[in-house]
């Protein structure tokens, strides 16, 4: 895919060319949006928006890396909808068993294919991982978002974020350690799941 | 174990971690690591909370989130209407500066604007058009004298010129006032003379006179030939032979203009009127085309107004296009 190309006709008005774009870079756009806000439903409303400011500022695109610019624009959307959050909290729903006691994870819709056990355990893991990540202030938490979870390299996330290199390395230390920190009431669980996933994925 | 480390030390971990040390560093802190087992740990921690991190599972977009051509916004315009909206305001803002140009600035001229713009017919072959134009612009009275103007009879006909200028030579109350005021005195006439322009010519003129008059304007010899030599300053002339009385135009309703009828009779220079003799002789007669009077209303305000209201309407409308466009 030449993404400059495409790039170029989108800027003609060709929203065919900006779609094959918008179905490369979805998967990573939603997955961002999802680990910054923590849930589906923002996450998507996110990622829309972004595309559709991506498409309207397509003009301020100026060379570079097309992946870092869809994902300041993810970064920027996110941070508009925590901003709205801010100002007007709510409550999540959850869904309620009949003797009254709340289920603390809306992982009852989840499909557990695989092993109910394995399902559980990596559900469990990954709702750890994401109430650490919301946890952290909202500048940390892209930073590591970025790195970690989206692989990107540090000047990729400078660019997405528009934050100096120093910035980025301080952030991401003081990030993982937060982590680190919060992850250890998981500890004991989390190396056996990674052995599973180590195993099969050698 | 934790206390030992410093938030730096956790930085040159995390750097260590994605190879962003230096060599020189990451001997270094290889080396503190072999010496530190809590670094290790600390190491080690990071390590894992990076590989959790990287572990989690990538959430794939629930739907495609293309764009549909009803969804794509339009890309924005350049912004017409800003700048539309900027001119017809300045627009506005000149052609009230203009309004006040006329009326504020142009406010001395007005008391002398009721002066009739007409034809300048003048007669003779020596008339200098231009520079009876340029007397016109310098608001100049003419004053049109038959016979050799170093006559010393001149000067009886120069005394008491003043408002001998004035609007199309007909005698009127002022002048008549200024001819009965030279009459009883040679100094007023003098003083007059020094005001009044004077066009004077050896051939016989018929001059009618369309610029309104001025009382402060120059003289103005005319000489038989094509080349116009002054006469001499009416000044001096009217200093050395003082004017025994005050010359007006033909006004047969003054009763004290027995001087000037006299002169007028005997040949002597007299305004707008040939001598005996010479009134029968057929001239010439060289019109030059009308012009605006110098009081009179400039029109290049008129046009710049018109035109100011013209290009505010125009901008206006195209300001509240655009917006209903932009919009």
């Amino acid at each position: 895919m030449d993404e400059q190309a495409l790039v170029k006709d989108a800027l003609g008005g060709d929203l065919d060319a900006f779609n094959r774009l918008v179905l490369a870079y979805q998967d990573m756009a939603f997955n961002l949006a999802y680990r910054m806000l923590g849930d589906d439903s923002s996450a998507k409303d996110v990622t829309q928006k972004a595309f559709i400011s991506a498409y309207r500022g397509l003009t301020g695109y100026r060379g570079g890396s097309f992946r870092s610019w869809v994902l300041k624009m993810v970064t920027n959307a996110s941070y508009d909808e925590l901003r709205q959050r801010k100002r007007h909290p709510t409550t999540p729903l959850e869904p309620e068993l009949d003797d009254d006691e709340e289920i603390e994870s809306p992982r009852w819709l989840a499909d557990n294919s695989p092993s109910p056990e394995e399902s559980v355990e990596r559900a469990e893991l990954e709702d750890a991982i994401q109430n650490c990540l919301s946890d952290l202030p909202d500048d940390f938490r892209i930073i590591v978002v970025l790195v970690d979870v989206e692989g990107l390299g540090y000047e990729q996330a400078a660019a997405a974020t528009g934050n100096p290199l120093g910035t980025i390395k301080s952030r991401l230390a003081r990030a993982r350690l937060r982590m680190r920190n919060c992850l250890q009431g998981y500890w004991e669980l989390i190396p056996a799941i990674f052995r599973l996933d180590h195993e099969r994925t050698t | 174990m934790k206390d030992k480390l410093t938030p730096q030390d956790s930085q040159t971990l995390t750097a260590y971690l994605d190879d962003r040390l230096s060599p020189r560093e990451k001997a270094y802190l290889e080396a503190r690591l072999q010496q530190q087992s809590e670094l290790r740990d600390e190491l080690e921690a990071l390590k894992q909370t990076r590989l959790m991190l990287r572990a989690l599972p990538k959430r794939r977009a629930p739907h495609n989130f293309t764009l549909s051509p009803a969804m794509a916004p339009r890309r924005p315009m350049p912004q017409f209407f800003p700048v539309f909206r900027f001119a017809s305001a300045l627009a506005g803002v000149l052609l009230v500066a203009a309004f006040l140009g006329q009326y504020v600035l142009g406010g001395r001229t007005s008391t002398s604007q009721n002066a009739a713009p007409a034809a300048f017919a003048v007669s003779g072959n020596n008339m200098m058009a231009t520079s009876a134009q340029a007397d016109t612009a310098n608001k100049a009275a003419i004053i049109i004298l038959w016979g050799t103007p170093t006559d010393p009879s001149i000067a009886e006909g120069l005394g008491g010129a003043r408002g001998g200028g004035g609007p199309g030579f007909n005698a009127s109350a002022p002048e008549t006032n200024n001819s009965a005021n030279a009459s009883n005195s040679g100094t007023a006439s003098k003083a007059s003379t020094q005001k009044a322009g004077v066009l004077s010519t050896a051939q016989p003129m018929a001059v009618t006179p369309s610029a309104p008059a001025d009382h402060n304007s120059p003289p103005v010899y005319l000489q038989p030939e094509s080349t116009q030599t002054p006469m001499g300053n009416p000044t001096e002339e009217a200093t050395e032979a003082p004017l025994p009385a005050a010359p007006q135009a033909p006004s047969e309703n003054s009763a004290q203009a027995t001087p000037t009828e006299n002169a007028t009779l005997s040949g002597s220079p007299i305004l707008g009127v040939q001598p005996p003799g010479e009134q029968n002789t057929p001239e010439p007669t060289v019109m030059i085309p009308a012009q605006e009077p110098p009081n009179a209303p400039v029109p290049i305000w008129g046009w710049i107004e018109a035109g100011l209201v013209m290009a505010g309407v125009t901008l206006a409308l195209a300001a509240y296009y655009f917006y209903r466009k932009e919009k």
